[in-house]
This record gives structure tokens, sequence and C-alpha cells, in this order.
């Protein structure tokens, strides 16, 4: 299947500039289009914070983070089973985290949540994505899918 | 960086995917719709809360869209719950005349959450008013509403008091997908 390529971010709405004040008429609509990157976290033996992966996923600058969860295909170590994912290799503290312990669907959500401040703006240079399991996983050949959605050069200052 | 800019909806696929139903081979359509999101800082008496003089349009979904999601990434802890909603019309300055402030969440537990994400769910959905849950499915033509088939300004509301929060709400959605005749 044939790809289109944009260099983004893909901004969609009837109204791209404010010219007045009447909804539907005049005022800016536009949204922007929601990105996703995935790549495969593999536990293979013990991945701690010192020998952690590189992902192949890269974010552009500038854009906020609105989702990071986890499909879990094979269980991680029932005891370590938290993916860690940082900006660097390693790095501290990490942008979030996602639990890998159970088969199935998981959300970074609450205190899972890392750094707030990559998720509101990931910095003004792209950050490429790695990953640790646990402190002291003993290697468990845990399998899952790491998802990441994320607003392409959102640029949110405040 | 460079931008590309549609008027939308911006859906992809092709016209002629194969496909069966059970052992019945078929062509047809594989489209889908691309997600959209519009975000925006908020603080318990921020510019798009609701109500407040200073209240500005900062997130307006086109009409007819299905919203998918909403989060609050929570940076300051509320003192309250937050209640979203949405406004249409025209009002002095700009600000929108008619407003319902919960008839997309009502009471989000934010002044509880703590600190990270939290994405709107069940429990706060289950007490809308009336069939105000249609908002979901078609932004903008909820019968209780009046200027149907209008784009819609998000509202938060939260009551003063407490901590004041600050955080970004994020709104996710498919545009203009029509969903009329069932909502």
């Amino acid at each position: 299947m044939p790809t289109t390529t944009f260099a983004g971010p893909v901004k969609a709405g009837g109204i791209s500039t404010s010219t007045g004040n009447i909804l539907g008429e005049n005022v800016a609509n536009q949204g922007f289009a929601k990105m996703v990157q995935v790549a495969q976290v593999i536990e293979l033996g013990h991945v701690g914070t010192g020998n952690s992966v590189w992902t192949d996923i890269v974010i552009p600058a500038n854009s906020q983070i609105i989702r990071m969860a986890l499909l879990t295909t094979t269980a991680f170590d029932s005891t370590y089973g938290y993916i860690y994912v940082d900006d660097d290799r390693p790095s501290d503290p990490q942008i979030g985290a996602v639990p890998g312990l159970t088969i199935g669907l998981s959300e970074s959500t609450g205190s899972l949540v890392g750094d707030l401040g990559k998720w509101k703006d990931v910095g003004t240079s792209d950050i490429h994505l790695s990953y640790h399991i646990g402190s002291t996983s003993t290697g468990t050949a845990g399998v899952g899918t790491l998802i990441v959605e994320y607003v392409q050069n959102n640029n949110l200052t405040a | 960086m460079s931008r590309s800019t549609f008027s939308g909806p911006v859906q992809v696929g092709i016209d002629d995917a194969p496909f069966s139903d059970y052992t019945v081979a078929k062509i047809g359509a594989n489209w889908g719709f691309l997600k959209m999101a519009q975000s925006a800082p908020i603080t318990q008496n921020g510019e798009i809360c609701f109500p407040t003089t200073t209240t500005k349009i900062g997130m307006v979904i086109p009409a007819k869209s299905v919203i998918t999601r909403i989060s609050v990434l929570v940076t300051t802890a509320w003192g309250n719950p937050m209640d979203i909603g949405q406004a249409w019309g025209t009002g002095p300055g700009g600000i929108p005349n008619n407003y319902d402030h919960d008839e997309l969440a009502d009471d989000i537990p934010l002044n509880t959450a703590g600190l990270g994400l939290y994405v709107v769910n069940v429990g706060d959905t289950d007490n809308l008013a009336g069939n105000e849950i249609n908002n979901w499915m078609n932004n903008s033509d909820n019968v209780t509403d009046t200027a149907l088939g209008v784009d819609r300004c998000i509202t938060t509301k939260t009551p003063a008091g407490g901590t004041l929060g600050v955080g970004i709400l994020t709104v996710e959605y498919c545009q203009a997908v029509n969903l009329e005749p069932i909502a």
C-alpha cells in the first residue's frame, strides 16, 4: 500500500483563522491530527537503567504527548513488570511508566505519568525514546507493544 | 516547521479494498477518519473556564464531530471537582452567550486524582442530565441546545476553593462524522 507522508503538523478544520466572533462562521476551529508511533518492547534478561534499550520511536520537537499505553502479549515479570519510558539512555526521571504485569492493554495514567513537563511539551529538540524494566527484573520473557500518541509541534507554552 | 492544513474532515483509505463477509468475497471502501485533538492550558480561574469575566474562546470543535476522548494533565492539584461543557452563540467580546457547563462531564474528581494524567471515564459521564451524553456522539446537535449544527466552544467550570488547579485539557474527536440520525 502506498504511503502519504507530510512534514506536518497536519491540521484540519473549516476555519483556519479567526476574523470575528461567530462560531461556525469566522472563529478558527482547526485541530491537530493525533499521531501515533509504536515499538516492540521485549524483556530479555534484566533491562535496567544501565542497559536500557532504544526504541524506534522519535517524537518531534515541541510535541505534546497525550497517551502512552502497552499492549502486553506475554506478561512481564510479576514483581517488577513496569516498563519505564525514557528520553535518554539511561535517564531519570523517566517520562512515564506502563504496567506489563498482565496480558492486555494497559494505560499510563495518574502518577504513572512521570515527567509532566515532557508530556506537555517534549522540548525544543526531537526526543528518542528508550525503555527499561523494573529495578531488578529477573528476566521472564515479557513481550509487548509500546504505543505513544502525540500532537506534533503543538508547542504549549503555558 | 512546515504545516499541512486541510478544511477536513481528513479520511484515509481506498475505495476498492477486498474483504469478505464470511466466505463471500467483496470489494468496498475502507476509509477511516483522522483523529483530531485540541489542547489548552487551564486553571481553576483561567480564560476558558466558565463563568469568569475574562472568558474567551479557546478550543472550538467543528460541528457534527464525535468526541472520542477527553483528558486532563494535572500539573497542580485542583481544589474542587471540575465540569466540562460546551458553549455556543455570540456575546460581547466574542464570549459565547449560551452554555451548558456539564454536558460532557460532571464532577471530574481532579481534587483527589493527584498529579498526572486523568482520563474522563464512565464515572464522570453516567450522571449527565437527560440525553446530554449524545453530545459525545454529535457535539452540536443535542436537542436540548439551540444553534444546532454549529461549532462548539469547550468550557470548564470548577467552584472556587482550595488550591487553584493547573493543567492541560485535551479533547480528541473525529471531525464532522455527522451521526445526526442517532444523535
